[in-house]
């Protein structure tokens, strides 16, 4: 009896340690929060939330693909007017490479140069004002084609932005990566 | 040689710690106006508002694309609407609130008291109205008055007895029309009053409103709930920002489905949308046209003929 509680406690280890090894860690997020309207905390906080998968994107074809996803919470007892997060990506690219955020409208191309460029995406929003807390997104950006991409460049950033109903100023944070 | 280290490590750290406090970041309150407020970028560029994201941008109107954004977090434009003079920015934290206008570059027409903000209500013809509110040393919003601004003078003059959290308003005629938003309740109520008579008391017009943006078009009152902006005879959808303009137009501000955000020109006899503008930044309007300020492109709509 005591043998085989031993033998299910290393199976346990082993089959734990096998997820942890297996288990990429291969996403890059950052949190930011902002106590409103600022340390007395009275309004609640803000977070703008941006986590997109990390290294130099998966190639598929010609394109490097990241998936992203960004949020902006509200936590506290005031009534939400507004929230909303805007995005927007970036990277540094050449030859007419192009970036999107995976939606229309969203792709925007470097000059033909051959010097690398900052590329920003147009920024993209959502919000919510039917009194929820929370607005978020999720999709996959793409670079192409993969050769004129520089690597390490991509980011995304995305700025939480709330209107509480007691109060008339707007408030935001920005978080990045 | 032991104490002439020791003195060389204190001088060391004295040194760094002066270095360090040279480069602390004096975003918001240490910033002057004149460090807030971006510049055009180039000759071809002119000062808008990105209305959406309430900052001000440098565009350039050859290429089509926003240069430069006004980048201090928490540093925002309130604005009536592109016909109007004035609008007012400040620091969400750190307050330094005015009323400012844009002729080409950013110039402060009136400057708020440090604990003070300021905020647009509504205007009619040269007469502007704004909500004064006071914080407290948290930040804590602690009185709201509606006020007038009075140009020739250059003060804002208070409506004795309009106080509570004034959150919108809109102008018909001599009235000026007004939302408080209730807390308890969590509605609105709308009031009006003599928008000249400082001493005016004001009437109760309606009670649980859901929503409290109000509007004005050819004399109607506009009132909003969650998902609608109504009169007794017509309604629209209600978008994230809503713009009537002369007799018969309604710009919107809408998010569409893959958070790509449109200006949409509504005719409110029709209720038809008769232009788009996507990607929006800015829009003015002259007697001839409006003119759609958008990453990308700029687009006119002619008001001629029609």
């Amino acid at each position: 009896m005591k043998f085989s509680k031993q033998i299910i406690t290393m199976l346990l280890v082993v089959f734990c340690m096998t997820l942890f090894i297996t288990t990429p860690v291969n996403a890059a997020s950052q949190s930011k929060t902002k106590n409103l309207p600022d340390g007395s905390k009275e309004y609640g906080k803000l977070t703008s939330n941006a986590w997109r998968t990390s290294g130099d994107g998966e190639k598929s074809g010609n394109t490097l693909q990241w998936d992203y996803q960004v949020s902006a919470v509200y936590e506290g007892d005031k009534t939400v007017e507004r929230i909303r997060t805007t995005w927007q990506g970036s990277a540094s690219l050449r030859y007419s490479a192009s970036i999107s955020l995976g939606i229309s409208d969203s792709g925007v191309s470097a000059d033909a140069s051959s010097d690398w460029q900052t590329v920003k995406t147009v920024s993209k929003y959502w919000e919510n004002d039917n009194g929820a807390k929370t607005s978020s997104w999720r999709s996959n950006m793409y670079v192409t084609p993969a050769k004129d991409y520089r690597k390490g460049t991509i980011s995304i950033a995305n700025t939480a932005l709330v209107k509480l109903s007691c109060d008339a100023r707007t408030f935001e944070i920005t978080a990045s990566v | 040689m032991k104490s002439n280290k020791t003195v060389y490590f204190l001088y060391s750290l004295l040194l760094c710690l002066v270095l360090t406090s040279c480069g602390i970041d004096t975003m918001g309150i240490n910033k002057s106006p004149e460090n807030v407020y971006i510049k055009p970028v180039s000759k071809d560029s002119i000062l808008l508002v990105d209305r959406f994201s309430q900052k001000l941008v440098s565009y350039n109107s050859k290429n089509y694309t926003v240069e430069k954004k006004m980048n201090i977090v928490n540093y925002m434009i309130y604005e009536f609407s592109p016909q109007a003079c004035y609008m007012t920015a400040g620091h969400s934290i750190d307050l330094g609130f005015e009323i400012i206008t844009i002729n080409p570059v950013v110039q402060t027409v009136y400057s708020m008291k440090p604990n003070e903000g300021i905020f647009p209500v509504a205007f009619y013809g040269d007469d502007y109205y704004f909500i004064k509110t006071q914080y407290d040393e948290n930040g804590i919003e602690t009185d709201r008055v509606l006020v007038k601004f009075d140009k020739d003078s250059n003060k804002l003059i208070e409506f004795s007895n309009a106080h509570g959290l004034i959150s919108y308003g809109t102008i018909i005629d001599n009235k000026l029309y007004y939302t408080v938003y209730d807390e308890s309740k969590n509605n609105y109520i709308l009031y009006s009053l003599v928008r000249d008579d400082f001493n005016s008391i004001p009437k109760l017009e309606k009670e649980n409103l859901e929503s409290g943006e109000i509007y004005s078009q050819g004399g109607v009152l506009y009132l909003t709930n969650k998902n609608s902006i109504f009169s007794d005879k017509r309604e629209f959808k209600k978008a994230s920002q809503n713009y009537f303009i002369g007799e018969n137009y309604l710009i919107q501000y809408q998010i569409q489905k893959e958070g790509n955000l449109y200006a949409v020109l509504i005719n409110t006899d029709t209720g038809e949308t008769v232009f788009t503008a996507e990607n929006i930044v800015d829009f003015n309007i002259s007697d001839e046209e409006i003119t759609f300020y958008c990453d990308g492109s700029i687009k006119k709509y002619s008001l001629a003929d029609r």
